[in-house]
């Protein structure tokens, strides 16, 4: 048997979701998601150096294997799963489980003035570090015949 | 990135999780709390494995702890994304609905429920009928959102961008206000266009209730509006005036009463009265309908003078010459009063008596109060009791009802403002009585000066002390005022005018007022004595001066017409001149026409408005012992004529009458005029008299007149109204009068210049009146 939280009726209104718990403020996402199923979206910071344009998310758990990063046109997708933090301990009661866990993905749209080619990129201490180099914009000239 | 991680594999057997009062549907994320041991074992275990459980609706929501047959056997199978254990061993979960689930067979109902489930795949089914019925829908859905207070409105953009119909089925009945079984319909769908189409009767039936309350809610809003707006106003108005140090309305009204209530001289009981109104008032809000009432109460308590007086003038001589100013002779009333004055001034507290003024209209009675006040020092206030038929009239009506207000005495009080004014209470004979109570009760307690001094007004509430209030009042007549009421007043008379009296009033008041309120100066009119005395007898009748002031000021009037027309000379009126300016003569001396008749006397009769002359006429005619008598006659009147008859018929040969005259004929008599009832023995002589005449054929001497009772044997009382009687007798041209003798003492009442003017006849038997009437021998008159 289980009920709904009383005083969170309004569960079907997603921006809600934020403030269940403390901690949870990330769930901002549509209660429907349109892109898949169960995901969740690490935390991010983005800031530019003069060479260049640096992403880093917060991916502690997550083994290096589990990681994928890709660029379609502007946007960089960075996919993978964080697996059971718990797996090892076979017989275990949750006290509390805050720690998102499965599949996640984080989309980030690129400026036009980083390269789409030069991309580094390094994950040290739970931490995914992408470089992308500043370019200058290439004017393409178009003759007319 | 391997295929395993890709997909969350939803695994064959799940724990089933029985939820209350709540569907849910894939992609719904939701938080749940668990406080059943069984379920938190569920809970416990899962999460070391899948972390994906199946949420199945319990069909019956009253139960903590259904069976499998108590649940829906179509679910949703959810992942749990969070959770926390609270100290009280409760468990909160955020779920997530991943795939709509059948189940297939229950494996395990102890400790918690697993079941074999069935994993359903839907199909993004695409086409033109389910793109119309999406678009069909979700507009639908949009007007819900807009209408629908509950939803918030950026669910609009999340349904628009929903291109999945599936998807939008989900989200749209998880939204809407649906019954579990409802609900749970929509989720066993499984198909997505008949999913859809299940939607639209409740977003229809939705929609019609949003569009009703909007409407309903929109209508109450205007009025609440207009009250809220005024609401605001006033308390912004009382905030200003708080920061600019002023009080609010109220509490400026509140305090400005309370200074008025210090300041002002009330008696105590009036003082704790009106403390009391006061603090009731600033308990009360502004717009509440008793408010006014209580206002108008403490305004009444404030203005009445409680201890405001006049200081009396209390020089005697003073007093005197004024009342002479205002008016002629009536030298007993003003003895009476200058006497009243006198005693205030020896003892200071003299109890204020009560004087009525008894006389015929006109006679001065309202305008010698006046002048008494005047000469008094004191305010003066009139109200006539004619026609006064409502106790609360006097004494005021219960502060319970709807417009009321204290009686007439408090009001006049109030409008002197002293305590001590000369209140004038006219026509006390004329108070009515009915339903409402007796008003003549309640005068009594205004005029008794044992209990005037604490008299409460049913208004007030409060006792007032009228003891200083002197109480004049006025009547026609004495016999119709209640009696205890005439026992506590000292009746003062003032008899009618003769026409002398009304030569000097007029000379003296009437021409001078009269010329002044018309506009007129001295020196543009004249009125000769001789016109006045015209005027009194041949256009009025009357035992008062109203009359001959109003045909006087009808002069003035036409005067004035002529003096503004231009014409500036002065005017002189005389007798012969009355014709032009008051047209033909309007009476005549009654006596005239009636001289020289036989069976015809004349007698002399009293009324409220002054003495009368009549006329007993009698007549025979053939036939036996019939007496018919009419003119309005009274019992008295009747009884008194056939005493007449008898005495007559028993001494026939004394008064030289055919003794057989009654077996040949019946006597008629009559007294006109026929309209107006008479009554009362006095007419006994002249009846006499007048079938003496009659019987004998000889008619009674003209400018004889004569008044008395007759006994059967023939001795004649005293009767009333001596003094009226003589002086309409002089009026009417008599020169002899026949008087019972032991009325000689009434003639003292009677001017000098009248008694000079008449020869009195006294007489003890009626034999004495024949002879005086039938006196034609002695020829000197």
């Amino acid at each position: 048997m289980a009920t709904e939280d009383p005083r969170r009726l309004g569960g079907r209104v997603r921006s809600d979701l934020g403030r269940l718990f403390h901690d949870l403020t990330e769930i901002v996402q549509p209660v429907y998601s349109l892109d898949d199923e169960s995901v969740w979206h690490p935390y991010g910071d983005i800031y530019e150096t003069e060479a260049d344009l640096v992403i880093k998310l917060e991916l502690a758990g997550v083994s290096k294997r589990d990681l994928a990063i890709s660029v379609s046109g502007d946007q960089l997708t960075v996919t993978g799963v964080r697996r059971d933090l718990g797996e090892d301990d076979a017989k275990r009661i949750y006290l509390k489980m805050e720690i998102s866990h499965g599949r996640f993905s984080k989309e980030i749209v690129l400026p036009d003035h980083v390269s789409r080619e030069d991309i580094r990129s390094v994950y040290k201490d739970g931490i995914l570090e992408i470089r992308l180099a500043k370019a200058a914009k290439k004017v393409v000239e178009v003759k007319i015949d | 990135m391997s295929e395993e991680v890709k997909d969350i594999k939803i695994p064959a057997e799940l724990p089933i999780l029985p939820i209350k009062g709540q569907v849910v549907y894939p992609y719904l994320i939701i938080p749940l709390v668990i406080s059943n041991e069984r379920m938190i074992k569920l809970t416990d275990e899962t999460l070391v494995g899948s972390k994906i459980v199946g949420l199945c609706t319990q069909v019956r929501q009253d139960t903590d702890d259904p069976t499998t047959d108590e649940i829906y056997h179509f679910g949703t199978a959810a992942l749990i994304v969070k959770m926390l254990r609270f100290p009280d061993g409760t468990i909160r979960l955020l779920v997530q609905g991943l795939n709509r689930i059948r189940v297939q067979k229950f494996l395990q109902t102890e400790p918690y429920f697993t079941a074999r489930v069935e994993v359903i795949r839907e199909k993004p089914r695409k086409g033109i009928e389910v793109e119309a019925i999406m678009r069909n829908v979700s507009s639908l859905f949009q007007r819900v959102i807009s209408l629908a207070p509950y939803l918030p409105d950026e669910l609009q953009a999340v349904a628009m961008n929903m291109d999945d119909p599936n998807k939008l089925a989900d989200l749209i009945a998880s939204n809407l206000n649906l019954g579990i079984a409802d609900k749970q319909a929509v989720l066993e769908t499984v198909d997505a266009k008949s999913r859809l189409e299940k939607l639209i009767p409740h977003l229809t039936k939705e929609l019609s209730i949003l569009e009703l309350s909007d409407k309903i809610r929109g209508q109450v809003k205007v009025e609440m509006d207009r009250d809220q707006r005024d609401y605001f106003l006033r308390e912004q108005l009382k905030a200003i005036q708080k920061e600019l140090g002023e009080a609010d309305e109220h509490t400026a009204e509140i305090n400005e009463l309370k200074g008025r209530i210090a300041k002002a001289s009330l008696s105590p009981e009036a003082r704790k009265a009106a403390g009391e109104e006061v603090d009731r008032l600033a308990r009360m809000p502004i717009h509440a309908a008793e408010y006014t009432v209580t206002r108008t109460y403490i305004d009444w308590l404030l203005n009445l003078p409680w201890n405001a007086a006049t200081p009396d003038n209390l020089d005697v001589a003073q007093a005197r010459t004024i009342l002479d100013e205002d008016h002629y002779d009536l030298a007993k009333v003003k003895d009476r009063i200058v006497e009243y004055l006198a005693v205030r001034k020896l003892k200071g507290d003299a109890k204020g008596p009560i004087l009525c003024f008894v006389g015929p209209p006109g006679v001065g009675k309202t305008s010698l109060g006046r002048s008494i006040a005047r000469a008094m020092g004191r305010k003066f206030y009139r109200m006539s009791l004619g026609g006064v038929r409502d106790e609360a009239e006097i004494r005021g009506f219960r502060r319970t009802y709807i417009g009321s207000m204290p009686g007439r005495v408090i009001q006049g009080l109030k409008q002197c403002g002293t305590n001590n004014p000369v209140f004038m209470l006219d026509e006390v004979d004329k108070i009515g009585q009915d339903f409402r109570g007796d008003p003549a009760a309640a005068l009594l307690e205004v005029l008794d000066p044992e209990q005037n001094f604490s008299f409460s007004d049913h208004y007030l509430d409060v006792p007032f002390d009228l003891s200083k209030v002197m109480f004049i009042t006025t009547a026609n007549v004495t016999d119709t005022i209640p009696s205890a009421l005439r026992d506590r007043m000292e009746v003062l008379e003032l008899p009618g005018y003769i026409d002398e009296e009304k030569l000097r009033i007029a000379v003296s008041y009437l021409v001078p007022r009269q010329v002044k309120e018309n506009g007129l100066t001295p020196s543009q009119i004249e009125f000769k004595e001789e016109a006045i005395t015209a005027i009194t007898g041949q256009y009025t009748r009357e035992s008062g001066v109203r009359n001959l002031e109003r045909e006087i000021a009808s002069v003035c009037r036409k005067v004035a017409k002529d003096v503004a027309s231009g014409n500036d000379r002065k005017r002189v009126v005389t007798a012969a001149l009355l014709r032009r300016y008051l047209g033909p003569q309007k009476f005549f001396p009654e006596l005239a026409e009636r001289a020289g008749e036989v069976g015809v006397a004349t007698g002399l009769a009293w009324t409220p408005v002054g003495g009368e002359i009549l006329f007993v006429e009698s007549t025979k005619m053939p036939g036996k012992k019939g007496l018919q008598l009419t003119g309005l006659l009274g019992e008295v009147m009747k009884e008194s004529a056939q005493a007449a008859l008898s005495h007559i018929r028993a001494r026939a040969r004394q008064y030289k009458v055919d003794p057989k005259f009654f077996d040949r004929h019946d006597i008629h008599i009559h007294v006109p005029s026929g309209a107006i009832p008479k009554d009362g023995p006095s007419a006994g002589v002249t009846m006499v008299v007048s079938l003496v005449s009659l019987l004998s054929g000889r008619p009674v001497r003209p400018f004889l007149a004569m008044t008395g009772e007759v006994t059967l044997r023939g001795k004649v009382m005293p009767v009333g109204g001596i003094k009226e009687k003589v002086i309409a007798a002089h009026r009417a041209g008599i020169r002899e009068i026949i008087l019972p003798t032991q009325n000689r003492k009434d003639l003292e009442e009677v001017p000098a210049h009248v008694q000079k003017k008449l020869k009195f006849h006294h007489i003890d038997s009626v034999d004495q009146a024949v002879k005086l009437a039938f006196a034609a021998a002695r020829g000197a008159v």
